[in-house]
């Protein structure tokens, strides 16, 4: 209910994070770390070096601003991982969840075929089959 | 006002109906942080922004209801004194975070009180749903529910890569945290519990009491929850804290009844003493309330302790902190009239149930 103590080891590997990469003596690192920390946010002008301090990001766009400096950091907050696996919103998402779901069944169809379960494969391939009519439908009637 | 219906008791109606594993599991509660793709997040947010993403919770979710959940009653930090807002975080209606944002924060408040949604927290929306005993799955489904719910109206900040964006990084992606409230008293008085708890870390879960982080566990009450929100999809973060909490369970059961087989009339003496302290003391600390609280309702289930229900425990843990205590003395009070005054009231409580056989 209280997650203050996380934000606050946050900080601290965040700011770890940016001393290391400080000492760095590369000349070439050196001149990343220049122009990336005097990256700002143009919606809402928080900088890369609030961002380490504070450990909060100001606003959705941040997360394309500073989106180069990320995957470390979520790295290490979420056990290695840097990409979303979860719910797509229904209404904005578009047709991002028929394209997730059909991620989802060719894997499924991969295990099929791989354990010679053909009848089973042959039912996803047309789940499959229907799900990117769908998807072209929606397209269609976009244009 | 009907506001004082959140005030009076020290229980959700929602507690009061008993889950599956209640005798352990007290209560899961799955919660969704969101927020708006046009405001800056309230973590920098000015009045102007502030304001509207209230105003547009207020239009058009106020006096709404959503399926089983009637009307949504909106509560606006501004417009309540400090004690009240006390009562609702020590009801967990609330977070400290909302109350400390003030002046544009508000709750949704469902009428059984299973629901909050917070507004203008550290994210523009916090929703939160509870059910007693160990129902996580339906937990997860009611709340993803709402999220469409509102999400008819609301436009998330939410992107492929990242999924639902959040002012914390700890939070991003499925932006959920998924908590169960288990009573875990004979692994506690093993010590046991201390033992498991780096394993439990170690599958991306945390441990911790139910006053926050870091907080002895008052009254052997232990939260659990996800700590990891990206990368892996709302139903296998679900089904992780799911098995390992069907484990502590197993694991507690075996406690009690290794404590019962070898030292039954030490535990009986202990649960009586604790008993005989809730029942009699005229000053009592909020930590040994919750100890003897504890032993009480371990009593209870064990069979010593009969005609008491179990909720006793939930209850008289929430109505003994200083927050409830200084609205049932309608006045403010310091920490020696507080003991004082929690005594008095567990006297009460427990005669009120001895009065009903």
């Amino acid at each position: 209910m209280n997650y203050e103590e996380e934000s606050f080891s946050l900080n601290d590997l965040l700011s770890g994070l940016f001393h290391m990469e400080g000492s760095n003596n590369s000349q070439l690192f050196k001149e990343n770390k220049k122009t990336e920390t005097g990256l700002q946010c143009p919606d809402c002008g928080l900088t890369y070096q609030e961002f380490t301090r504070v450990g909060k990001f100001g606003c959705a766009t941040c997360y394309e601003t500073f989106d180069t400096r990320l995957d470390p950091i979520l790295r290490r907050v979420h056990s290695g991982n840097t990409n979303h696996h979860g719910k797509v919103p229904k209404r904005i998402g578009g047709d991002l969840g028929v394209r997730k779901d059909i991620e989802k069944y060719r894997q499924q169809l991969n295990e099929h075929i791989q354990n010679e379960e053909f009848e089973q494969a042959a039912h996803i391939r047309d789940e499959i089959k229907q799900l990117e009519e769908e998807l072209n439908r929606g397209k269609g009637g976009d244009s | 006002m009907s506001l004082q219906k959140f005030m009076n008791d020290a229980i959700s109606p929602w507690m009061r109906h008993d889950g599956p594993d209640s005798d352990i599991v007290l209560s899961s509660r799955i919660r969704l942080a969101r927020n708006f793709s046009s405001e800056p997040f309230p973590t920098v947010a000015g009045e102007d922004s502030s304001h509207r993403v209230l105003s547009f919770m207020e239009d058009h979710f106020t006096d709404h209801s959503f399926r089983d959940y009637e009307a949504f009653q909106l509560v606006k930090m501004d417009e309540l004194e400090p004690v009240e807002k006390r009562v609702l975080v020590e009801k967990h209606l609330i977070s400290p975070h909302l109350v400390e944002n003030g002046e544009h924060s508000a709750t949704l408040i469902s009428e059984n009180e299973q629901v909050s949604i917070m507004i203008n927290e550290e994210d523009h929306i916090r929703i939160q749903l509870y059910f007693p005993g160990l129902q996580l799955d339906k937990a997860l489904e009611q709340t993803s529910q709402l999220d469409d719910w509102l999400e008819q109206k609301v436009d998330y900040a939410f992107n492929e890569q990242r999924g639902y964006l959040t002012a914390c990084p700890t939070n991003v992606g499925t932006g959920m945290r998924a908590s169960v409230m288990m009573h875990l008293p004979a692994l506690a008085m093993t010590k046991q519990i201390n033992r498991m708890t780096p394993a439990i870390n170690q599958l991306g879960l945390v441990v911790r009491g139910i006053y926050g982080e870091g907080s002895e566990a008052v009254g052997n009450l232990f939260q659990i929850s996800n700590q990891i929100t990206l990368g892996k999809s709302e139903e296998d973060i679900v089904e992780d804290l799911h098995s390992v909490v069907r484990q502590l369970i197993e694991q507690e059961r075996k406690a009690r009844q290794t404590l019962m087989n070898r030292s039954a009339v030490q535990l009986e003496d202990r649960i009586y003493r604790s008993y005989g302290v809730l029942k009699h003391s005229r000053i009592i600390t909020s930590k040994e309330a919750a100890g003897c609280l504890s032993d009480m309702r371990l009593g209870i289930d064990l069979g010593f302790i009969k005609d008491i229900p179990r909720t006793i425990l939930n209850e008289l843990m929430v109505l003994t902190q200083p927050g409830f205590l200084q609205r049932y003395a309608g006045e403010s009070l310091d920490a020696n009239e507080r003991d004082v005054k929690r005594a008095t009231l567990i006297r009460e409580r427990i005669h009120l149930e001895d009065e009903d056989v």
